[in-house]
């Protein structure tokens, strides 16, 4: 009755030979082996991360605002330009100086100005010996409309201290190209000429090299805080 | 023929109505001029438009006694270049508002009839249609100013209201 009701049983009973089903030990070995080598990859990962992104937030620590430096500074080869002064823009005026340069036009009423208002407002916020070998300067590439003269009232207008140049559309062409920028002249459908410019402002250290590039827009305490942090951490040596 | 002479002018005024009183509705605030330096041929303009009606508008233009002609401009920011497109019309949506401010849109003045200075007022004729097709326009008077300087934190705030009334 007891093995009608539980034919297995009985059937073990009566199988002398039943042997317990084999244990696959080797896959049990692969699959741990693989759950191991899976979690430990991860934990490395992990780890990795984390060092990376510590060192990232060291590197950050050691130089706030040093972003906008070149990987390698750039020596600017000759150029020649004419400043509001009617006297030469080349490199000789550019050596022993940090330069803060903008590419811009008297006639743009809105990024320009702008522009310099703030760095009239950072260059009041300058400890005196900084603002000292510190220049700032615009390069029209509107030579058409924006002779020397007009620059000059133009730049001093912002800061009296400011520097206006420009020069012909072939020697500005090559002076921008040396510092990745651009421009682009155009004219409008009521014939007005419409000026593109790069809106980046670069940085060019006392050896004439272009040495950093701050993306638009500048705010004054921005420009002013990378600035300070740039030249802080800066070195003559670097080749 | 009495009657038809006291009526006329009443009629004139029904006739003009809805072009005073439609623009009317319109609050513009902030609105400044910057001033600039000697020699230069365009001023920038800014200011905020708030539509308190449900209704839409559509800025098609301005004119002013004081400028040869006005546009309204975008600085936008293509390829690291910084470009100006004009732009045709702009859009007012019910409850909704618009902001000229620097760096963005803002309103081209071209050709001072004389050297504008901080202190001087400007007056702006601004144009609109409504979703009917009527015009209506809105005069104006903004002061001529020397820029300070701004922060991030300042425009970007400008913006996000801007966004948040249009919404």
């Amino acid at each position: 009755m007891y093995c009608l009701l539980r034919p297995a049983c009985c059937r073990l009973k009566k199988d002398a030979q039943y042997k317990p089903p084999e244990v696959n030990y080797r896959a049990i070995i692969h699959f741990m082996s693989q759950f191991v080598k899976i979690t430990l990859s991860l934990i490395i990962t992990i780890l990795l991360i984390g060092a990376a992104a510590s060192l990232v937030q060291q590197n950050d620590n050691a130089a706030p605002g040093t972003e906008a430096r070149l990987m390698k500074p750039k020596p600017l080869t000759a150029f020649q330009l004419t400043a509001h002064d009617l006297k030469p823009l080349d490199i000789e005026r550019l050596k022993g100086k940090w330069t803060l340069l903008f590419f811009g036009y008297t006639h743009c009423p809105d990024v320009c100005p702008m522009t310099f208002t703030e760095l009239a407002q950072m260059a009041r916020q300058l400890p005196p010996e900084v603002l000292g070998d510190t220049q700032f300067v615009l390069v029209s590439v509107d030579p058409q409309r924006d002779s020397p003269e007009s620059l000059a009232e133009y730049v001093g207008y912002f800061n009296e201290s400011f520097l206006g140049a420009t020069g012909s559309i072939d020697a500005l062409t090559t002076f921008a190209r040396q510092l990745d920028s651009k421009f682009s002249l155009e004219t409008d459908p009521a014939g007005e000429p419409i000026v593109n410019h790069s809106s980046a402002m670069l940085l060019i250290d006392p050896q004439a090299r272009y040495y950093a590039r701050l993306k638009a827009p500048h705010y004054a305490e921005e420009v002013l805080a990378q600035y300070l942090a740039l030249r802080n951490s800066y070195s003559p040596d670097t080749p | 023929m009495m009657a038809l002479t006291k009526i006329f002018p009443l009629v004139l005024l029904l006739l003009m109505m809805p072009t005073i009183n439609a623009a009317d509705k319109l609050h513009v605030h902030d609105a400044w001029a910057r001033e600039t330096p000697p020699g230069t041929s365009v001023m920038a303009a800014y200011l905020t438009l708030q539509n308190p009606s449900a209704s839409m508008y559509t800025l098609t233009g301005l004119s002013s006694p004081d400028f040869k002609r006005i546009e309204m401009h975008r600085t936008e920011q293509h390829d690291g270049m910084s470009k100006m497109l004009t732009v045709p019309q702009v859009i007012l949506n019910g409850k909704g508002s618009i902001v000229f401010r620097p760096g963005g849109m803002h309103l081209m003045l071209i050709k001072p009839k004389k050297r504008l200075k901080a202190g001087d007022n400007i007056t702006l004729t601004l144009f609109f249609t409504d979703e009917h097709s009527t015009k209506s326009s809105l005069e104006i008077s903004l002061p001529v100013k020397k820029a300070t300087a701004n922060t991030r934190h300042t425009l970007h705030n400008e913006q996000h209201d801007s966004h948040s009334h249009q919404h």
